[in-house]
């Protein structure tokens, strides 16, 4: 037996020791040419079209940016496999399916329900560049982040009493030395384009208020910026509201939560009036992006 | 015509037979190896977050003990010592005072060497001490062959290679650990070692407080085998008991004490005359008086008990003399330092797509991490070996040596797998359990190519058994010498075939790199793009670490390092806890397109933007 279980040994030793040479001799293979995304870009610069975005696929093969031209959006995060990209109504899907791991399987199981592939495939050495129609697509009316510096942003008591925070060219500062501003900004490892907020504390909220155009329906979304949603101790949960003419719903983003939320909002007359606000007793770490949207029909 | 004078009788001492002279050169031939491996590729190595702290505290020692030499009463002072040692006296002094000595002898005095080489020198000496240990070790259970294999594999695994050139600590502890195990062995059988034993342990509570755990992996088996050695003499066995019933006393009484006064009173009281210095010197004497008679009763059982005994006396003692802080506060500032690492913070950490902030941490962590990380030729053999030394417990033929060595192979793990230890910093944390399994591994090796050769040798007359054993072991080490080679520069990325390389971790996500000395790989660009005086945000890297990269040579001294809302340059460290820096890149710098990057496999370590 003791002979046998030595034969056996030394055939896996062997075997595995194989197979990790020829993964290591064949994994230089799997990089792409600086040749192949410069073709990729060429492509890119000459079918690009106004609204058009580039998946990454893995979602972590970000060396793509350096060459996708100016202008184009790259989405690339732990996830984005699933994002509805709803901005977008074409997607340019660039992927490396030679790399190992890669999960085209899996991808394609998250990401090709409602999309429909434009044209065919195109490969620049390992890199394999596909364009699809984005069926969640909706045509974007209203992103409320472009519209920070023309709103009007205060701090608001429980009794109604409210402290303008004026705009100083790059937010809104508030009497307490907190800013609202638009920035990018990370919530659950995605990047956002975010109405970053932050908590007054107490009884008070910060709030938002714009007029909109008229729209299909609203969005809001909401989550804890980076690293402030693991905070537990210390912190209080938020209150978000998302106020249309006066008829308000709100949701809670609890401690400890990192994800983003959100809330489906009514249609939008012309010059309808939108509040967002925010609230939370303790203002420690209760950072918060916002995404309001506003959706014309497809 | 006088009878021929003969000198008086004199010991002789045994001359070594060809295979110890064999051993002898190849253990010599794998430290020299060894040591001119790391010598010769330490110039790519950047400096980690922690070496650079390392760097600033050796050349504090160095300073100290300059001092020392020029005005030694001055030196000895409290007040001048705290101005040496006071930095970083979250580790203990060994490792830093020979690196600053090493700094100020081969770079300051002889030039031979660039401040960083010089630093690091001592590093190179510790680890390319291990592969003899290794071998040594190794030797006991398997052929000269499958031990150099085993010894050699501790540098074929790309984190090991990589933390062996840093000023850093957790080869060097994992040198000192492998260092006592090797001389406990020894003392089991040899005069004089018990001594030895407790000098390495002393040497190993100086590298890095891991140490401590040494302790836990002895005891069983000392006990189980004092217990067996002395079933014969009662006189042995009753200083067996007096001998460990003096130490368990002493330790009873502290925890009374402790009870009774209180944690601070008891160390605020633990003075030179002190009951509690006194407890600790007379259980040494009364132990170490009760020992020495155990020699004359019953010398196995005196060789199994000793280096016990000298470790609790020696290592406290080596301890206490090797680090100049202590010397005027020991026991206040022995309890910061204890407390400090017992209190230790967590950082987040990314684990399979999660990100680990805080315990409980999941039990897998550990093993799973090893495998993603160990060369998988490696790991496997590490593997089997584990499972036969197992099987042969079950089956209860595993030897006291082999127990020692699976002890020791799992000590570290089991520490660090357990839910509310720290988990971050990669594998180094349990670099102490990797030797071991190099050995277990090497046994491995010895088994199956012997198993292949009975297979082959009836088609294959060449197929014989060291034949086959060399010809593993070679194709064992290609996969892992080409992983090594490829990126042991930024040896906190790499991953293993099982994983699917760096791009499989991504794929799973898992951490990406740490202590941000993957900047090395941009380096290049940097001073060959910046602009004159150029305002950049180096992401993730301190102060230290800019100043030692320009001290170097290896950055440009005309650029600046700046916060990011200065910078117009933008150095970002690819974390994914930290993508939020990289996104408020875009948004400080008006662009999502950087214009360079260190992607290692096509994995993003360091990305580049500049300002539009």
């Amino acid at each position: 037996m003791i002979e046998r279980a030595a034969r056996i040994e030394g055939v896996v030793l062997a075997a595995v020791a194989l197979g990790a040479l020829i993964f290591q001799l064949w994994l230089p293979s799997t990089h792409v040419a600086e040749s192949d995304y410069q073709a990729v870009a060429s492509v890119l610069s000459a079918e690009q079209q106004p609204g058009d975005v580039v998946l990454l696929v893995p979602w972590w093969t970000e060396r793509a940016r350096i060459y996708v031209p100016e202008g184009l959006p790259v989405v690339g995060y732990q996830g984005s496999d699933a994002d509805s990209l709803e901005r977008h109504p074409r997607i340019w899907v660039l992927s490396e399916p030679s790399l190992p791991r890669a999960g085209i399987g899996a991808f394609e199981k998250a990401f090709l329900p409602s999309r429909k592939e434009l044209g065919s495939a195109r490969s620049f050495g390992n890199l394999k560049l596909q364009l699809f129609e984005n069926g969640r697509s909706k045509p974007l009316v209203l992103d409320a982040a472009e519209l920070v510096a023309q709103a009007n942003v205060y701090l608001e008591g429980p009794d109604g009493s409210r402290q303008d925070c004026p705009w100083n060219g790059g937010g809104h500062r508030c009497s307490n030395g907190k800013t609202v501003s638009k920035e990018w900004r990370d919530v659950h490892w995605a990047p956002w384009p975010c109405v970053k907020m932050e908590a007054p504390g107490g009884a008070n909220r910060v709030v938002m208020e714009f007029t909109t155009p008229a729209a299909a329906s609203s969005s809001l979304s909401a989550g804890y910026i980076w690293e402030y949603g693991s905070c537990k101790e210390g912190c209080t949960p938020s209150t978000v509201w998302f106020e249309v003419n006066g008829q308000a719903q709100s949701m809670e983003l609890q401690t400890g939560d990192e994800l983003m939320h959100r809330l489906e909002g009514p249609p939008l007359a012309e010059g309808s009036r939108v509040r967002i606000a925010l609230l939370s007793q303790n203002p420690n770490a209760r950072v918060v992006c916002f995404v309001m949207n506003a959706w014309g029909t497809r | 015509m006088s009878a021929p004078v003969t000198p008086a009788a004199q010991p002789v001492k045994p001359s070594l037979s060809p295979e110890q002279v064999r051993d002898r050169r190849l253990a010599w031939g794998l430290f020299i190896a060894g040591f001119l491996s790391l010598l010769m590729t330490e110039k790519p190595v950047g400096f980690g977050r922690d070496e650079s702290v390392y760097f600033h505290a050796a050349e504090s020692h160095a300073r100290w003990f300059q001092q020392l030499v020029s005005s030694p009463s001055e030196a000895v002072k409290d007040d001048a010592i705290t101005r040496s040692f006071d930095f970083n006296h979250e580790h203990p002094a060994l490792m830093k005072n020979l690196f600053g000595i090493s700094f100020v002898v081969f770079h300051e005095k002889l030039g031979l060497l660039r401040p960083a080489g010089a630093f690091r020198l001592p590093a190179f000496l510790f680890a390319a001490w291990m592969l003899p240990l290794i071998f040594y070790l190794s030797r006991r259970l398997w052929g000269p062959f499958a031990s150099a294999a085993a010894a050699i594999s501790f540098f074929l695994v790309p984190r090991q290679f990589f933390h062996s050139h840093l000023s850093c600590f957790d080869v060097p502890i994992a040198t000192m650990w492998v260092l006592t195990i090797y001389c406990f062995v020894e003392a089991l059988e040899k005069p004089r070692w018990w001594i030895y034993t407790g000098l390495a342990f002393g040497l190993a509570l100086a590298a890095k407080h891991n140490a401590y755990f040494i302790v836990v992996t002895l005891v069983p088996y000392i006990l189980v085998r004092g217990w067996q050695l002395t079933r014969g003499s009662p006189e042995a066995r009753g200083l067996f008991f007096g001998i460990n019933g003096v130490f368990v006393l002493a330790v009873v009484l502290y925890g009374f004490m402790t009870a009774v006064v209180g944690p601070e009173r008891m160390l605020a009281t633990f003075t030179f005359q002190s009951p509690q210095l006194a407890i600790f010197v007379i259980a040494c004497s009364v132990g170490g008086w009760l020992l020495w008679k155990l020699r004359t009763v019953h010398l196995d059982a005196f060789r199994t008990l000793a280096p016990l005994v000298a470790m609790a006396i020696l290592g406290p003692l080596v301890f206490y003399a090797h680090w100049p802080y202590l010397w005027h506060h020991p026991v206040d500032r022995t309890a910061w330092y204890l407390n400090f690492h017992l209190t230790h913070n967590h950082y987040a950490w990314f684990y399979l797509g999660d990100l680990l902030r805080g315990p409980p941490f999941p039990l897998s962590y550990v093993v799973v991490k090893t495998a993603l990380t160990v060369p998988t030729s490696i790991f496997v053999a590490m593997s089997l070996g584990f499972v036969w030394t197992c099987w042969r417990a079950v089956r209860k033929e595993m030897t006291g040596f082999e127990f020692v060595l699976v002890a020791n192979a799992v000590m570290s793990i089991a520490l660090i797998s357990m839910p509310n230890v720290p988990h971050f910093g990669g594998v180094k944390h349990w670099f102490p359990s990797m030797p071991f399994l190099a050995i277990l591994a090497a046994g491995s090796l010895e088994r199956g190519s012997k198993g292949l050769s009975e297979l082959l040798l009836p088609r294959l007359k060449a197929a014989t058994q060291p034949r086959v054993l060399v010809a593993l072991a070679v194709l064992m080490g290609t996969s892992a010498l080409i992983a090594t080679a490829r990126v042991f520069e930024f040896g906190t990325s790499a991953y293993s075939e099982l994983a699917g390389g760096l791009p499989g971790a991504a794929s799973l996500g898992m951490q990406r790199q740490y202590w941000a000395n993957n900047l090395s790989g941009v380096l290049p660009w940097i001073n060959e793009n910046a602009r004159p005086g150029e305002r950049i945000y180096f992401h993730e890297n301190h102060g230290g670490q800019i100043r030692d990269l320009q001290r170097n040579g290896m950055l440009r001294s005309d650029v600046y390092a700046v916060g990011l809302e200065q910078a117009d340059l933008v150095v970002y460290q690819y974390h994914q806890e930290f993508r939020d820096a990289e996104f408020q890149t875009w948004q400080r710098l008006g662009t999502f397109r950087p214009v360079y990057g260190l992607y290692l496999d096509e994995t993003p370590q360091i990305v580049i933007y500049r300002r539009r």
